[in-house]
């Protein structure tokens, strides 16, 4: 069989919506996108933990103290699952940290973005979650299987999260005035990011959806975040800052303002408010752990760092 | 100063808990190997949660009426009894190490004892911290053995780490107030001069083992004088013991004071209010406020 | 690095099943890591590690009860949050009371959330 005919019978395959394997034969161009693809989900979540882990020296409870380190743990350890099965498609975890602290590769616009105060807790715990979690269980459907192994682990464990953040800011819009206003400051100041986590408008041809690796597109998932979650604010008396948001029987979808995609591009492609700072810090870390990669890799049973 | 010798028996051990597992769960999101910063951040959860525990039962057995979140996050600086060890900013990895194991191994030396207390509430939960701390030594040695016998780096870091807060380590026992009381009622089996002597032992021995018993006669890299709450210095010319270690018939003992002693009565290091002040401030800000 | 392939058992009668993987540089770190890695929400009762390319399972030290943590862990398990649809649903009427609860135009109650709406856009894209 030649190349293109590989790839065409393994095409029929995704369009009959069979599962890929690890070890299955998979056109180059299948293989880099999901690598890409994982790896950016991979380092999101990494980053992802820098904005939340500010917050447990300062948490106002115990309760909360715990549960929020559990869960900037459970965030490194999505990570640990993801980079392991972007390794298995062909790229080193130290080459990927490398890329990622030195500015090479990209992660989610939401953590670009600073933290101001515990109001901004609750918006990451469970609107930023939230949305996340839209976008992850959509990917239980995606083709690569050793993907959709890491979501059947990570959905629950985001699930809880969800949960979690949704208690805080029950708390917070039940509490004092001053508890009330600090969530719905940090609504004001996170809904943009939001409603660009779920990306630019969809391409006629998206090489995620052709290969399967996605299987909506972005419109419908942030449709079905604003279906989820934005009665729920309207109910707690928490306005979006956004006038043109509103359900659309007769479409039978919601609409919306669109955002300024300048800024977006502008973040992903590393020019957020926090993003050299972040990068900076990781790679401060990594670097000065170099020593500890050789300790690892002096064990005579560890071989070369790899 | 708690006036009941059970409060600051719990509160001692508490404070212990909470400020370092404060500490080590600021390595949670980015310590070294990925893995590792799941690991160690288990064990950060391990000791807040102990500390939590602790908290409950001063307020549960009517010794305060403060509650558990009051009592953690609600207290004066002067208020908290934990040791300076604990207090101490995470530095590098090394040091991070290096104050787990010291920690951990002297913790299990206190919690042997505690497990035997008179007091049946804190011998049961004592023995449930015990179950979890097993993990938290099998962490602490594996890391002593891949860094003493590794590449030279490592073994400096981590010998570094240990030169630097063995005196400070030592003062987790220093003795607490009314602890005549506390020893003669059973509540502490034995005094924490004992606990400290049984942990110098053990310490002793296995930092022989491994060639790093020079921690304890080396204190740190350059010659500093470091002060004593007994008002001794090493005179110059002379190895410069750890404050308040002696060797005698080829064992370590303790003899005279501690390096950072106070830390029982309340008065801390420069390191401790800038905790504080993270720590405490939000729940401060808000009184009353439910989150 | 070497990549240590990670095993479990739900249930003390169950087969090793493979649960993931972790990078460690030998056998006893695999074992301290892979704990907490794969282990720490209570996912099984026994645990076991094997190198890629080897054939010899190492199996955990640890009692059952042991994995997952002795003490109070209810604060990262799901059914202590059983209650927030509940207090949600308190809450919205406590606003609704105070005349808080805004009003725009939202999708009829029972309408599901997944964009099923969405697919003849999405089959343009194949």
């Amino acid at each position: 069989m030649t190349y293109d005919e590989k790839v065409a019978e393994f095409k029929a395959r995704i369009d009959a919506r069979e599962k890929i394997e690890a070890g299955d034969w998979m056109p180059d161009e299948y293989r880099l996108s999901a690598l890409r693809f994982i790896e950016m989900h991979a380092n999101s979540e990494v980053m992802g933990a820098l904005p939340e882990r500010e917050w447990i020296p300062r948490a106002p409870t115990l309760k909360r103290k715990l549960s929020l380190t559990a869960k900037v743990q459970d965030e490194v350890g999505h990570g640990q699952i993801l980079y392991r099965v972007a390794e298995d498609l062909g790229k080193s975890r130290e080459q990927m940290f490398d890329d990622l602290v030195n500015g090479r590769t990209k992660f989610h616009n939401v953590f670009h973005y600073p933290t101001f105060t515990w109001g901004d807790v609750g918006v990451i715990g469970w609107l930023i979650d939230g949305a996340a979690l839209v976008n992850q269980k959509a990917l239980l459907d995606s083709s690569y299987l050793p993907y959709v192994r890491a979501m059947r682990r990570i959905c629950p464990e985001e699930s809880l999260h969800l949960r979690h953040g949704e208690e805080l800011v029950l708390e917070l819009v039940s509490g004092t005035d001053e508890q009330r206003r600090m969530f719905q400051e940090a609504v004001n100041r996170w809904w943009q990011p939001i409603m660009h986590f779920f990306g630019p408008p969809s391409k006629k041809k998206d090489m995620l959806i052709y290969w399967g690796i996605k299987t909506r597109n972005n419109e419908s998932l942030r449709d079905e975040f604003f279906t989820t979650y934005v009665p729920k604010l309207w109910d707690l008396g928490i306005s979006v800052p956004d006038e043109g948001l509103g359900w659309n029987e007769e479409k039978g979808e919601w609409d919306w303002s669109e955002p300024d995609w300048d800024e977006f591009w502008q973040v992903v492609r590393g020019n957020g408010p926090m993003t050299q700072v972040r990068l900076t810090y990781r790679k401060a870390m990594w670097d000065t752990h170099a020593w500890v990669r050789e300790v690892f890799a002096g064990i005579p049973d560890g071989g070369p760092g790899g | 100063m708690p006036e009941d010798p059970r409060l600051m028996l719990l509160l001692a051990l508490a404070d212990d808990e909470l400020i370092l597992g404060h500490r080590h769960s600021e390595w949670t999101g980015w310590a070294p190997h990925i893995e590792e910063d799941l690991a160690f951040s288990s064990i950060a959860q391990d000791e807040m949660a102990h500390a939590r525990l602790l908290y409950r039962l001063a307020h549960e057995s009517g010794l305060s009426n403060r509650d558990e979140d009051a009592l953690a996050l609600g207290r004066e600086p002067q208020e908290y009894v934990n040791a300076w060890l604990c207090e101490r900013p995470n530095r590098d990895w090394g040091y991070t190490l290096a104050r787990q194991y010291l920690y951990d191994t002297a913790d299990a030396v206190r919690l042997e004892v505690l497990a035997e207390s008179s007091w049946q509430e804190l011998a049961e939960l004592v023995k449930v911290m015990q179950l979890e701390e097993k993990y938290h030594l099998d962490h602490a040695r594996q890391w002593f053995s891949k860094l003493a016998d590794g590449p030279a780096e490592g073994r400096q870091r981590f010998s570094d780490g240990l030169s630097a807060a063995i005196g400070e380590a030592m003062a987790l026992f220093e003795p607490l107030p009314h602890e005549d009381q506390l020893v003669a009622e059973g509540l502490m089996p034995r005094s924490n001069e004992q606990l400290l002597a049984e942990w110098l032992g053990r310490l002793g021995e296995e930092l022989e083992a491994a060639s790093l018993d020079f921690v304890l006669t080396r204190h740190g890299a350059t010659a500093e004088m470091v002060p004593t709450s007994s008002g001794d210095m090493p005179a110059p010319g002379e190895d410069l013991m750890v404050p308040g270690l002696s060797r005698r018939d080829g064992r370590w003992v303790h003899e005279g004071g501690f390096t950072g002693a106070g830390g029982r009565r309340g008065r801390h290091s420069e390191d401790f209010l800038p905790l504080w002040e993270e720590m405490t401030g939000l729940y401060r800000a808000h009184p009353g406020a439910k989150w | 690095m070497p990549v240590w392939d990670v095993f479990g058992k739900r249930t003390a009668g169950d087969d090793w099943t493979l649960v993931g993987g972790i990078k460690a540089p030998d056998v006893e770190m695999a074992l301290v890591l892979a704990r907490e890695t794969h282990f720490r929400h209570k996912e099984g009762v026994a645990y076991a590690v094997r190198r890629r390319g080897e054939e010899d399972l190492h199996v955990g030290p640890y009692d059952p009860d042991l994995l997952g943590g002795v003490t109070d862990r209810s604060y990262r398990r799901q059914e202590a949050y059983a209650g927030v649809g509940a207090k949600h649903k308190r809450i919205s009427k406590l606003m609704a009371e105070r005349g808080l609860v805004i009003d725009r135009p939202r999708p009829p109650v029972g309408r599901a959330a997944s964009g099923r709406e969405r697919k003849t856009k999405e089959r343009a894209g194949a």
